[in-house]
């Protein structure tokens, strides 16, 4: 009876009745709940509707104040729980509180009206909680009150969606001004941002809740000593940045003169700790006028020695500005001045240590004895000017504060990348059980290799009941392919795990019965006996969401191997590498082909073309030595032809692609000829020798225009700074009659591996394949890493998070494996140095420390790569400055000369018309020129910075270079 | 037993000011002693400024977030303290349990009585913290934990009732970071200019790749390249809680953990020192990670928790050897007692004095040792006869372990443990055993 009475209220929308409905329950509540729950289930639902236009839309299938009514019957009948789940718009508006609250209060009310003070959007105002705690419905909270408090002073307007301000509103009530304002400064609100989105009719202007304040102050309503005091408390209350900011702000504003500052001086030494930099540096202000007029800070010194230290500059400067000001006393213990002043020497900003070093100067000669050992413990890390300031100070021998540093140069610093990590073999079924179980998840980038070779050689091993033990890595296997990617795995895992599925069932189908567990996984994820239609499932691959033909020497690989499994040929993979990352060492090479030749089997052609690129050639004259000694035919004169000194065009025979791969091996190392002949690829595509450009292009903002209904150019300007790599065609111009005698003539179907190097459609997992792809051609990174350049650094800013996990990958792999930067390594290398992202930056940075170490970097290749980006400021030059300031700088000898080469040769390329910072890059150069003690010498040079000494900005600085 | 912890504080943590004397007393609660708050010390602080710092950093801990799970301010856990033996420490867990911090007073920076030795909570709220940075150098402060008498502190009839979630992470995380400072090493000690030039490096932003303290030209530094005997930090920029402490040290000592599965900072000030411990990774707590799980394999007799109570008192250094004399435990358990003790939240470390310290979490140890479900995991696997041993020999184990949709396989091959599901696949071992090598193990030292 009772729920027809409330459904027939609902249905007939009557929110006049429910509340004499509800008045009539008695106990009779609980009853309805059931019901009520039913039927706010079913009106909260959508219904799909068409419209006349035929168009389908979804709408609720509540209706007018259906929902509402729902609410309030809830409220009545249900505990808080219950009620949250059915809460719908308005319930808690005033026309309907007052409706229910005079006849019925839950006891859960207080608790649940007070838990907004956590919410972003309160659906009640100020003035209606009053109303609710005046009537104690609830208890106050002080939260609470300092989220509503904001807006309070802001109205509707009568104009549409416009308010007026009126900070009258605080007087309305006693309680606002004596008790609930200061909530305000005692619990995060949004008070900085309170009017940030409402549009005014009355004219008023922004930062209304500061000239209420003023205002409040100046005329009494508020005791402006308080307000002062609680503002600089607020400022150091850990509240979110923007509204420290903001009380940092009312602070200032508020202007406090020296008698109101001397009476605050504990909560303005307490604000030196603020998150707020604003708040610091106004302090650090007020202090510095506070000291100069006479004001006694007791404590002060430990408050700044936290100040010093800081990373911001301005912070660092404002500090020595009151240390300054503080050594005018006579009073004051000078030599603790300087101490205190001392610290700002670690900083790395020239202008900074300068200061600091003039003031120690001046006033630290009474402390002689203590200063010189600390200053000189920051000896290596001064710079020159700083240096020759404090020269008197500075002793000859180490400061004996430094106390014991545990830490060893690093020994593998100056080790070549030809000291590689043996890998460890897997010669054991057991060893394949538990490297299959992992083999997917992309642990190591060999694991792809050591599976296949695993499996090619431990053959006679999978049988019996060893079979089922493979269950577990099956069913990684399919794990991998049903759920999407995981982090840290990539196409390669899911070409692997596809390579692997089709390989079980080849072993289901040889041993049926031994096969149970496999065969039950099969059942289970693709359905009844579904390894029988597993064939080709492998050929058919293609990586979901790319369209990258980089992986195809992958899967052709993987496609061999799955070919000798399944005719149960034993041979080795050739390509499986034996030293870390990805190397296979002159002997290993020799004996796998050797196991080949006994057999009389061909490898496959990728695998082989894989494992030429990967060689480690450590012992000149020994791969033709093993050649000759242990093989025959094409394979031998392949290795010899790859060792060899000579240039001469060798005899190429049905393994062409090899021969091509090892002609290219022998380019890097060697500079021998590409044998280009053997491929339609253009040259650029074997060795990644591109064309680039950077340059500048301007364009105006686009805003929307409502009237047009468009987006049209707006007042701002942006210039859009873009590195363009110029791909040109692929193939090379051939007569079409010629193109086909080549392809009768070509006996051989396969394919190059460098026919396939190409990353294209949207950059998504390849971050995870990147360094394996990168190591099927170890020694000639340029072509792929061609591609990372145009997909992720065409700016100096990744703009997306896989972007920029492809090149901090490919700068692993670079820093690990390779040997050979090659034109695109060099650019890859440079343009990551100007990358936004400091991990990047940081990570070629130490490509070009160790490379310097190894000599195995062209420090004048990269300062000129360096200088034709910069040509256009594809990235701000400030960023390699910090750079090298922080990461390049006084390394050793070797890296000091390396960089000042690095930056005549930047400089000399760099445009005509300096551009910003080019002053700390000549400041640089200058420090640079002092250490290594050398001059200005190259022509090129000497005319640019000529052109630059027009600015005035530069003149000194390079007038000091010149000299 | 309730999802929820309830503390119960007579009073709020308050500080006091009068002319150059401040108080600060910090209000305690203990869930193993609800009826009884005693007092655990009462006196001055040597060095009040400093360990205001020290304590402020601390919240700073205590309040910060590392990870991805929203930080709620109402789920703040207290601190812990253990006070005696002429020392108090406060304990602390950031909010995703992947940063520890210890504050250790030492008996050269206190003078007072300890009452009663013992471990409690103690509340930290926020006005309490934000007066801390208001105690100068050279002003007398009393510190007192737990109220020696009630009336000394102001409204202390009121009493400040928090309920929060079982702090199942805290709890857990204090019981296994001891494994991971017990294995750490000393690795670098700076005085103040380095560590200040050291943090200077410190990247900015969150980076998200692994970061290396490594050693060039003299000179220590923050670098995203691995190299030589770089230590690994995962989350560098959690370091950056320590900055504030860093111009008032008299040393910084590094402490890595022999895997790099953790990382401790170690500041000394005098009579004070502070440490913080990362986690590997900033998403792994160390609440998630199953260091202590071997040790708990055997059940633990009742008979050690009194023992140790008798045997032990609050920040005593803990003699395995002695104790297992003691109490009569066969020598060759004395290894694994350490381990067992802490994972039972019986022991802390302390990495200065390289030994281990008595301190009875004030939690029930029902609950600590309900809070291992991996644990839990391999009895039931147990349980319902899902283990099964394939072959036994001296020094190798095979088994076959029940899983879900396939029997996985366990080697146990001369300590070497391995096992083809995924958890052992992708953390090899890192990150404790997986559930299937601890039911065999568990298993085979059962038979």
């Amino acid at each position: 009876m009772l729920a027809k009475q409330l459904a027939e209220i609902v249905e007939n929308d009557q929110l006049d009745e429910i509340v004499p409905f509800l008045q009539k329950l008695g106990d009779k509540k609980k009853e309805i709940i059931p019901f009520l729950k039913k039927l706010h289930k079913e009106y909260s639902q959508y219904i799909q509707e068409v419209r006349s236009d035929g168009g389908i839309s979804m709408s609720p299938l509540a209706k007018g104040d259906q929902l509402l009514i729902l609410s309030i019957a809830a409220f009545v009948c249900c505990d808080e729980k219950s009620f949250s789940s059915m809460y719908g718009a308005f319930t808690l508006s005033k026309p309907v509180m007052d409706k229910i609250l005079p006849w019925y209060c839950p006891s859960w009310f207080s608790s649940f009206v007070n838990k907004y003070a956590q919410a972003d959007y309160i659906p009640f105002n100020y003035e209606l909680y009053l109303e609710w705690i005046e009537s104690k419905y609830v208890q106050e909270s002080d939260e609470l009150i300092a989220k509503l408090l904001p807006s309070y002073i802001f109205q509707s307007s009568s104009e549409k969606f416009k308010h007026i301000y009126a900070p009258q509103n605080l007087l309305k009530y006693p309680v606002t001004l004596s008790h609930h304002i200061w909530k305000i400064f005692q619990y995060e609100n949004f008070i900085h941002g309170s009017d940030r989105y409402m549009s005014f009719s009355d004219g008023s202007k922004e930062g209304r809740w500061i000239k209420t304040f003023q205002e409040l102050t100046e005329k009494e309503h508020l005791d402006r000593k308080h307000v002062l005091r609680e503002t600089l408390l607020a400022t150091n209350r850990n509240f979110n940045q923007a509204l420290s900011g903001w009380f940092s702000q009312l602070f200032i504003e508020l202007k406090p003169d020296l008698e109101e500052l001397n009476d605050l001086r504990s909560e303005l030494l307490g604000s030196l700790n603020s998150n707020s930099s604003k708040q610091v540096n106004t302090t650090l202000k007020l202090l510095k006028s506070m000291i100069a007029r006479g004001s006694c800070l007791d404590n002060l010194k430990d408050y700044l020695n936290i100040t010093i230290n800081s990373n911001i500059k301005s912070i660092v400067l404002g500090t020595l500005a009151c240390i300054e000001e503080m050594a005018k006393r006579e009073t004051v213990d000078k030599g603790d001045l300087c101490h205190l002043a001392s610290s700002a020497l670690v900083n790395t900003d020239e202008a900074v240590q300068l200061r600091a070093a003039k003031f120690i100067k001046k006033y630290g000669g009474g402390s002689y004895k203590s200063l010189s050992q600390t200053i000189s413990a920051f000896g290596d890390s001064l710079f020159i000017d700083s240096k020759s300031v404090l020269s008197s100070f500075l002793k000859e021998e180490k400061s004996d504060l430094l106390i014991e540093l545990k830490y060893q140069e690093e020994s593998n610093e100056n080790t070549t990348n030809n000291d590689f990590e043996r890998l460890a073999s897997v010669d054991t079924f057991e060893e394949l059980l538990f490297l299959a179980s992992q083999a997917f998840d992309n642990n190591e980038s060999w694991h792809l290799e050591h599976l296949c070779n695993a499996l090619l050689l431990l053959q006679e091993h999978i049988k019996g009941d060893n079979i089922n033990k493979l269950a577990p890595a099956l069913q990684q296997a399919f794990k991998v392919l049903r759920n999407s990617f995981r982090i840290g795995t990539g196409f390669l895992d899911h070409l692997l795990a596809t390579f692997f599925l089709e390989y079980s069932a080849t072993i289901i189908e040889r041993f049926p019965s031994a096969s149970t567990d496999l065969q039950k996984l099969f059942n289970k994820y693709l359905g009844e006996q579904s390894w029988k239609q597993t064939l080709g499932l492998l050929s058919q691959w293609q990586q979901q969401h790319n369209k990258s033909a980089t992986y195809q020497p992958f899967k052709t690989l993987l496609l061999d191997v799955l070919n000798f499994l399944k005719q149960s040929v034993a041979v080795p993979l050739l390509c499986c590498p034996d030293f870390y990352p990805c190397r296979i060492s002159v002997p290993t090479l020799v004996e796998r082909l050797k196991k080949y030749q006994a057999k009389g089997i061909q490898p496959s052609i990728t695998d082989f073309q894989i494992a030429v690129s990967r060689i480690l050639i450590t012992d000149a004259g020994e791969l033709t030595r093993l050649a000759e000694s242990q093989l025959t035919g094409e394979h031998k004169d392949i290795l010899v032809y790859l060792d060899s000194e000579t240039s001469c065009k060798p005899a190429v025979g049905r393994l062409k692609p090899v021969w091509l791969v090892a002609s290219i091996q022998k380019s890097i190392k060697k500079n021998g000829n590409i044998l280009s002949h053997l491929t339609a690829l253009r040259t650029e595509y074997l060795t990644g020798n591109f064309t680039w450009n950077a340059h500048a292009e301007k364009r105006y903002l686009q805003v929307y225009d409502r009237e047009q209904q468009k987006y049209i150019d707006g007042k701002e300007v942006v210039t859009d700074r873009e590195l363009r790599i110029n791909f040109p065609d692929k193939f090379k111009a051939q007569p079409s009659i010629k193109t086909l005698l080549n392809k009768f003539a070509d006996d051989t179907s396969e394919g190059s591996i460098y026919d396939s190097l190409e990353i294209s459609g949207w950059i998504s997992v390849e971050a995870f394949d990147i360094k394996r792809l990168l190591y099927l051609t170890p020694d000639n990174p340029s072509p792929i890493l061609s591609q990372v350049v145009s997909k992720c650094l065409n700016f100096s800013k990744c703009w997306e998070e896989p972007e920029k996990r492809v090149v901090s990958q490919a700068l692993e792999a670079l820093l690990e494996g390779a040997t050979d930067h090659g034109e695109m390594g060099t650019l890859f290398i440079a343009a990551c140095m100007l990358n936004s992202d400091k991990t990047i930056a940081n990570y070629a940075a130490e490509i070009w420390v160790r490379g310097i170490s190894a000599g195995a970097i062209d420090s004048e290749k990269l300062g000129e790569t360096l200088g034709k980006l910069e040509q256009h400021e594809y990235g701000p030059l400030k960023r390699l400055t910090d750079l090298m300031l922080n990461t390049m700088f006084k390394l050793s000898t070797k890296h000091s000369l390396a960089l000042e080469t690095l930056i005549v040769s930047c400089i000399i390329e760099m445009a005509d018309e300096p551009i910003n910072n080019t002053k700390k890059l000549l400041d640089l150069y200058r420090e640079l020129l002092l250490i290594n003690k050398s001059k200005a010498s190259h022509p090129a040079l000497i005319e640019k910075l000529n052109q630059w000494k027009a600015n005035t900005g530069l003149k000194k600085v390079v007038e000091s270079i010149l000299q | 037993m309730t999802e929820t912890l309830t503390y119960q504080y007579h009073s709020p943590s308050i500080i006091t000011k009068s002319h150059n004397e401040a108080g600060l007393f910090l209000s305690n609660y203990s869930e193993i002693q609800k009826k009884d708050n005693p007092c655990f010390f009462f006196g001055n602080l040597r060095d009040p400024y400093i360990t205001a710092q020290a304590l402020i950093t601390l919240s700073n801990v205590v309040q910060s977030s590392f990870n991805l799970s929203p930080f709620q301010l109402a789920l703040l856990k207290d601190p812990i303290v253990t006070s005696g033996n002429e020392k108090i420490r406060f304990e602390g867990f950031s909010h995703c349990a992947g940063v520890y911090a210890r504050v250790d007073i030492l008996e050269s920076g206190l003078d007072g009585e300890f009452p009663e030795p013992g471990t409690t909570n103690v509340d930290f709220n926020q006005p309490m913290i934000s007066s801390l940075s208001s105690i100068e150098r050279n002003e007398k402060v009393v510190l007192s934990v737990g109220a020696k008498e009630l009336d000394l502190i102001r409204d202390a009839k009121i009493t400040r009732e928090r309920k929060v979630p079982l702090p199942v992470k805290w709890i857990k995380a204090l019981t296994s970071v001891q494994t991971f400072l017990a294995d750490s090493e000393y690795q670098h000690g700076f005085n103040k200019i380095q560590s200040i030039q050291l943090f200077k490096t410190l990247p900015p932003g969150k980076p998200k790749s692994d970061y290396y303290l490594i050693s060039r030209a003299g000179k220590a530094s923050f670098s995203p390249v691995k190299s030589g005997n770089a230590i690994c930090i995962g989350g560098v920029h959690r370091l950056r809680l320590l900055e504030p402490l860093l111009p008032f040290i008299d040393q910084l000592k590094v402490f890595a953990h022999p895997n790099m599965q953790s990382t401790s900072w170690q500041l000394y000030f005098g009579s004070l020192r502070f440490s913080l411990t990362l986690s590997r990774d900033p998403w792994r707590g160390f609440s998630g990670e199953g260091a202590a799980l071997d040790s708990l394999l055997e059940d633990i007799p009742d008979s050690w928790l009194s023992a140790t109570h008798k045997f032990c008192y609050a920040n005593q250094q803990f003699n395995s050897t002695l104790f297992a004399v003691n109490e009569g435990i066969h020598i060759s358990l004395v290894n694994q007692l350490t381990t067992r003790l802490s994972a039972m939240g019986l022991l802390g470390f302390d990495l200065d004095e390289n030994s281990f310290f008595y301190r009875r979490l004030p939690f029930k140890t029902e609950r600590i040792l309900n809070l291992n479900p991996r644990l839990k995991d391999a009895e039931k696997l147990l349980a319902e006869g899902n283990v099964r041993i394939q072959q036994r020999e001296t020094d190798k184990v095979e088994a076959r372990v029940k899983g879900s949709g396939v029997d996985h396989v366990v080697v146990i091959n001369n300590g070497k443990e391995r096992c083809t599901c995924t958890w052992f696949s992708r953390n090899q071992g890192e990150r404790g055993s997986c559930k299937h090598i601890l039911a065999v193990k568990k298993k085979i030292s059962e038979l």
